[in-house]
């Protein structure tokens, strides 16, 4: 077989995250700095997306259709490589003090995280006025959690905590990915012509407000801001999708709403048809 | 031949669907060969990271029969409360059968059974992509594609990529969403029979869609055999 090295050459710009002030830029809502006109980006991103072959030339030349406005030659300063880099990144920054928090609470607990954390949502309130029987399922949760771990219980507790925090990025990857797809589904349905890469790349950005979620373990302020940060979020990908797309308003948002409400709608479907299903069986 | 040291960036690539790893794979001279080796070496890695994160999350939870016993006593708890009508020295029969059955599989009771993994994770990974393979090829040359079995597969094994995630299993209690692997790898393919076969995307959308569509057909005849042989059942 004959030597076959991958090519390092690397002309994205600055690996695997964008640059901060793109970053800062799309906070702000000036986006036209990162989705901006193909002729205004700079060489090497130019020559990246035209050497792309998902990027045809008339992809880049014929972008409008005529029930569409959208906007002549659209291209990015972001590649997808980056956006991923990004959706990574702004999930472990934003797990980084809940993961503290988890193992603060476990290793006082002398336990795993998930145990404690079944054993906190059996004392919520909702859960307290709950009949007898289940109360014994409640003390048989608090006796589990009571148990000695095999390991120290400051390093069980530590360890499940990092596999939650790890768990943030996954999650974060899954929304961005699987939505994403389903988003960008619709937006082909509604006349959008752009491609695979450029809107994850875009999209990522609409993961940096959520930023604030790390702010999630205190209380009150731990809330609020993640009231805002989903609101924020929303917006930003609406408005990312808009600028992408060339799609209008309304018609954006339906494209970012309609995947969830979809998902929605065959989840209680399904739940449905179990629930009738056990019923006549039993019948 | 590609280097194994080569391989990290070969998956980040491919997971951000660039075009070159697609290239590569089918420009090398035995692709089939190449698409083996990266399958089988990843899915040894992730087997060896799910055994090593199983024993971690074993180690960080209380002894497996300390828990069986709080459930028992819980179940006891909760048939003298709620009046249960079976027998509590069956359940508790049913529930230590189950508890073992569950410990053994999971290897969080110990033993040897969770060192299957390091066959079993290479082997379904490797079925997966063969079968993928052979669907992809034979769809994109029935639209027009103009690759071959050997580049098709060799592009294909690519869809393992989104599985290196599976490494962070190392670590207690992370668990990968089988959703995200199965649509990041239907990307995959979907760029693999894009660049292979000089598809149109269109085209290499039906192309990618056929193994997910075949697998649906599948499940959905065997729900339909399974669903009329309980309501024959009932039904007797």
């Amino acid at each position: 077989m004959s030597e076959n090295p991958i090519i390092t050459t690397n002309r994205q710009p600055n690996g695997w995250l964008p640059p901060f002030q793109q970053m800062s830029d799309v906070l702000q809502f000036r986006l036209d700095a990162v989705i901006g006109v193909l002729r205004d980006q700079p060489a090497a991103v130019v020559v990246a997306a035209i050497d792309d072959p998902e990027i045809s030339s008339d992809d880049l030349n014929n972008l409008p259709t005529p029930d569409v406005a959208a906007p002549k030659n659209v291209t990015l300063a972001t590649s997808m490589r980056q956006g991923m880099g990004l959706v990574v990144v702004t999930a472990l920054v934003a797990g980084l003090l809940p993961f503290l928090f988890n193992w603060a609470i476990a290793g006082q607990a002398g336990t795993a995280l998930p145990l404690v954390q079944l054993t906190r949502t059996m004392d919520q309130p909702a859960n307290a006025s709950a009949t007898t029987p289940w109360q014994a399922w409640e003390e048989t949760v608090k006796t589990i959690a009571g148990l000695e771990p095999r390991l120290p219980g400051w390093l069980a507790a530590g360890l499940s905590a990092l596999g939650d925090w790890f768990n943030q990025p996954l999650n974060w990857l899954t929304y961005w990915l699987v939505y994403g797809l389903g988003i960008l589904l619709v937006c082909k349905l509604l006349g959008a012509t752009t491609t695979l890469q450029r809107f994850y790349a875009a999209t990522s950005y609409a993961y940096l407000p959520l930023l604030l979620t790390i702010l999630r373990p205190i209380p009150y302020l731990g809330p609020l801001a993640a009231f805002v940060a989903i609101v924020w979020a929303f917006v930003l990908y609406v408005r990312i999708v808009q600028l992408l797309t060339g799609l209008n308003t309304g018609r954006a948002v339906l494209s970012v709403l309609l995947p969830g409400a979809l998902a929605l709608l065959v989840a209680f479907l399904a739940v449905g048809a179990f629930i009738i299903s056990l019923v006549r069986m039993t019948m | 031949m590609l280097q194994p040291r080569n391989y990290p960036e070969l998956i980040g690539k491919t997971l951000v669907l660039e075009a070159e790893p697609f290239v590569i794979m089918t420009e090398d001279d035995n692709p089939w060969v190449e698409g083996l080796f990266l399958t089988v070496s990843l899915g040894f890695m992730i087997g060896v990271a799910h055994l090593l994160g199983g024993l971690l999350m074993t180690a960080t939870l209380p002894p497996a029969a300390a828990v069986q016993e709080a459930i028992l006593q819980g179940w006891r708890q909760f048939s003298q409360n709620f009046g249960a009508s079976v027998d509590p020295a069956t359940t508790a029969t049913s529930l230590r059968w189950f508890w073992s059955l569950l410990t053994t599989v999971s290897g969080y009771g110990g033993g040897w059974f969770r060192l299957f993994t390091l066959v079993t994770t290479p082997f379904l990974l490797v079925i997966q992509w063969l079968i993928t393979g052979l669907l992809i090829f034979i769809t994109a040359r029935s639209l027009g594609g103009r690759g071959t079995l050997n580049q098709t597969l060799g592009a294909t094994a690519l869809m393992v990529a989104p599985h290196a995630l599976s490494l962070l299993t190392v670590i207690p209690f992370v668990s990968v969403s089988n959703l995200l692997l199965l649509v990041w790898s239907l990307l995959i393919v979907y760029r693999a029979a894009e660049v292979t076969h000089g598809l149109v995307w269109q085209r290499a959308i039906w192309v990618a869609l056929a193994p997910i569509t075949l697998l649906i057909l599948i499940a959905l005849l065997f729900g339909l055999l399974i669903s009329t042989g309980l309501f024959t059942g009932v039904a007797a």
